[in-house]
């Protein structure tokens, strides 16, 4: 079995009055992305709509951890909520913006307070 | 001799055979024999020491408990009691007092073993007591009319004829009817068996001793009471010894067929394990001849490991359908404790686990031993006996039980590990074609296009990729090249690169522009793909006539444009969302007019984001670098230039992500300047 990468990806979640926020630390790609994913299906799974994603330790985000940000979005949509971002590093942002995501369809703010104050 | 102690287990055979000739032949016995000894006993009234014939009778009774097993029955030595009281009372007392004592003897199997069958309890007590009753009345009649006397005074040479008779008698009434119940339960070949073993034994251990009555009588007769009790404590020690000296043989034996059992189970094992069930099979035949299995369970824990089969299921000898049952009860149990559980009495005892196998919850089973399966440290299932009765079960049969588990555990652990490897393999020949199949969608050659040069490197981390590149011949000479990247990698990524890469193909070749183009792609793969996977794409067409390029970027990484006369360098990163993510979206296109030597470099992420051992990516700098150092060469040099740092760099790390690139360069028309 390939090992990918070494690096594991942490995924820790707070409950708010009326937003959840995620946050992450560690690389998100196609091994780690399922953690991530199992948190959000989580949030989801909990009736948790409105979701910010504090990606302050996050350093590089693969097409894979795109994706799982992607769904997560379109079945908060569905519900009303949304999927904010937080604390993005100067590579995540030309990562997010380069696929187009950033601003057509996150919106991005600069820490996690202005992200949870938003909604 | 003795056949009800429930060590010999004849009755399966008994309940399997015909029953009629049984059910004439065991109560005529029984009926005939008392009826005898009670119309003896009014014509013969006898004279009688009743203190003396009680203590002969419990004397006969204790003997007959410390029968000992010698050739499949248990026999024992009380026919020298029983012959002792004929001498001393006549055969009518005799008689009384050996049916007595088979039923006083019946009567303590009932109260240590707990309820047992009929047959057990009430018909063969009975049978063996009217059998009695005749033996002491016919081999009496024979030895008096013989010349034999009672209360012999010494050993005489004239009581030698009448005293053999005696005893042959005796014996061959005992054994020929014994022989019939045999022929009756079991036919011929029972009935010869039981002559070859029981028999043969039985003349060595119970013809031989018997004339020693005689001993007893002339003891009694000169030292009264005191020689009788001298006599019985002879008797006593000597049924003891020969009792604990018979066990420590059969065990022996019983050991010695043990591990020929478990030779012959592992030689048929390995021989047939082609299949779970044929092994379970052959564990409980060759487990059937060395225990009781009138109550038998194997289950398997399956591979899922949350279902357990109960591959055999026997009670009271019936099979019953095997089940398969969420894991719970003594499989969950094993899970934690891997070792063998034995349960003496259930009514004292209470099971460590909730049990739910028939037997156990239907309240009939008094014992039982469970043992894993165990391969290794790995729990493959496990394996119980049970029995109606308490303590039937011995550190042996757990020991033999739990042998044989664990070599049916290992067979079945190497069959599942075989079976699984046969399905990976499986699957590897499927991703392989599958691989092969995705590569024969990817151009395998570059088309040639006048005053250009390109060329093309396409490498999967696993066997298929989420990259894709593409080169679309366009009316009037033009060219499109595309590289695309499907969001995620292996065998999901690979379907939708190649749903993508035709529905891409497809709304490029009939476009009326590259950015009309790309949003029917878009549209088509939105509408098409449930999933939520996307493609970043770069999109550029070339045309030869004018020297331009006009490209559309869909989230894809900004390729990198070098503009040969002032070496630098431009990124083409005007870029709208990657595809398959909305629903509308627009492109905008953008044309660049190209000069001899100009160098368009397309690129994967997979290219950049090469990982090297320390965790660094080998990077947008590096690649631009090498484009830089090399940009007057021909393109299949820059690939190979950037291929080998990529590979320095990387050192023996793996590959985790796809990588492709795609390098044109504008014809150079005096041929290369380096």
């Amino acid at each position: 079995m390939m090992q990918e990468t070494k690096q594991t990806l942490t995924v820790t979640r707070k409950s708010l009055n009326r937003v959840d926020v995620v946050s992450t630390s560690g690389r998100i790609d196609a091994s780690t992305a399922p953690i991530l994913e199992q948190s959000l299906k989580t949030c989801l799974n909990e009736g948790r709509y409105r979701l910010v994603i504090d990606l302050k330790d996050t350093a590089y985000i693969s097409s894979a951890g795109l994706k799982v940000l992607i769904a997560t979005l379109k079945e908060t949509k569905k519900h009303r909520g949304d999927v904010r971002l937080a604390n993005l590093s100067h590579n995540l942002k030309e990562t997010f913006s380069m696929v187009g995501l950033v601003p057509d369809l996150f919106k991005v703010y600069d820490d996690t307070l202005d992200a949870v104050g938003s909604y | 001799m003795t056949n009800e102690s429930g060590r010999v287990s004849v009755l399966p055979f008994f309940r399997r055979l015909s029953w009629r000739l049984l059910n004439v032949y065991a109560p005529s016995v029984a009926i005939g024999g008392l009826t005898i000894l009670v119309v003896a006993t009014l014509l013969l009234p006898p004279s009688l020491d009743l203190p003396l014939f009680l203590f002969l009778t419990l004397l006969s009774t204790s003997i007959r408990w410390l029968g000992f097993p010698i050739g499949g029955v248990t026999n024992s030595l009380f026919g020298i009691v029983d012959l002792m009281t004929l001498l001393l009372f006549g055969p009518v007392v005799a008689g009384w007092q050996a049916a007595l004592a088979i039923l006083l003897h019946s009567l303590l199997i009932y109260i240590r073993q707990g309820r047992r069958t009929v047959w057990a309890t009430l018909q063969l007590p009975l049978f063996n007591a009217g059998l009695k009753a005749a033996m002491a009345l016919i081999s009496g009649a024979v030895y008096l009319a013989l010349g034999g006397y009672l209360r012999p005074q010494g050993l005489e040479t004239n009581l030698i004829v009448p005293g053999l008779a005696l005893c042959g008698s005796w014996f061959a009434v005992d054994y020929g009817a014994w022989s019939l119940l045999e022929l009756f339960a079991g036919g011929r070949q029972r009935f010869f068996q039981w002559t070859h073993y029981a028999v043969m034994a039985a003349l060595m251990v119970e013809l031989l001793p018997l004339p020693f009555a005689f001993l007893g009588a002339v003891i009694s007769a000169h030292l009264g009471i005191r020689g009788i009790v001298a006599f019985a404590a002879a008797l006593l020690l000597a049924s003891l010894s020969v009792n604990l000296m018979a066990r420590a043989r059969s065990r022996l034996e019983a050991r010695v067929v043990e591990l020929t059992t478990l030779n012959r189970v592992s030689d048929e094992i390995i021989r047939a394990s082609q299949d779970e069930r044929d092994i379970c099979e052959i564990v409980y035949r060759y487990a059937s001849r060395v225990v009781d299995t009138t109550y038998f369970l194997l289950g398997l824990l399956n591979e899922d490991g949350a279902t357990e089969t109960l591959a055999i299921l026997i009670a009271e000898g019936e099979r019953h359908e095997p089940r398969t049952l969420p894991v719970g009860g003594v499989v969950a149990w094993m899970q934690e404790h891997r070792e063998p559980l034995v349960v003496g009495d259930l009514r004292r005892e209470q099971l460590p686990f909730r049990p739910r196998q028939v037997g156990t919850d239907a309240g009939t089973v008094r014992s039982a031993v469970f043992v894993p399966m165990l391969a290794g440290q790995d729990l493959i299932g496990f394996m119980s006996i049970q029995s109606q009765l308490p303590h039937s079960f011995s550190a042996d049969d757990t020991r033999i039980l739990s042998a044989m588990a664990n070599q049916a555990a290992m067979a079945i652990a190497n069959l599942r590990l075989q079976r699984q490897a046969q399905m990976r393999e499986r699957l590897e020949r499927e991703v392989h074609l599958a691989s092969e199949i995705q590569r024969s969608l990817l151009p395998s050659s570059c088309p040639t296009v006048p005053g250009f040069e390109l060329s093309f490197d396409w490498r999967s981390a696993r066997e298929v990729s989420g990259d894709f590149y593409d080169f679309l011949a366009l009316p009037d000479g033009k060219l499109g090249i595309v590289i695309a990247d499907v969001s995620d990698k292996g065998m999901p990524a690979a379907l939708f690169m190649a749903l993508s890469r035709s529905l891409v193909r497809a709304a490029l070749l009939g476009a009326s522009s590259p950015a009309e183009g790309l949003q029917r792609a878009n549209r088509w793969i939105v509408k098409d793909s449930s999933s939520d996977m996307f493609l970043t794409l770069f999109y550029a067409v070339l045309d030869p006539v004018n020297q331009t390029l006009t490209y559309v970027n869909a989230g894809h990484n900004p390729p990198l444009l070098m503009y040969h006369d002032e070496r630098t360098c431009h990124y083409l990163d005007k870029h709208g969302i990657a595809l398959g993510i909305l629903d509308e979206v627009e492109y905008q296109e953008h044309t660049i007019s190209l000069c001899a030597g100009d160098m368009l470099l397309c690129y994967t992420d997979g290219v950049t984001d090469a990982m090297n051992g320390d965790g660094d990516l080998f990077g947008e700098e590096r690649l631009l670098e090498i484009a830089r150092q090399y940009c007057d060469h021909s393109p299949q040099e820059i690939i190979d230039h950037i291929n080998a740092a990529r590979e320095s760099f990387v050192d023996d790390q793996p590959a985790f992500d796809d990588a492709t690139l795609v390098v044109v360069r504008c014809a150079n028309l005096e041929g290369h300047s380096s």
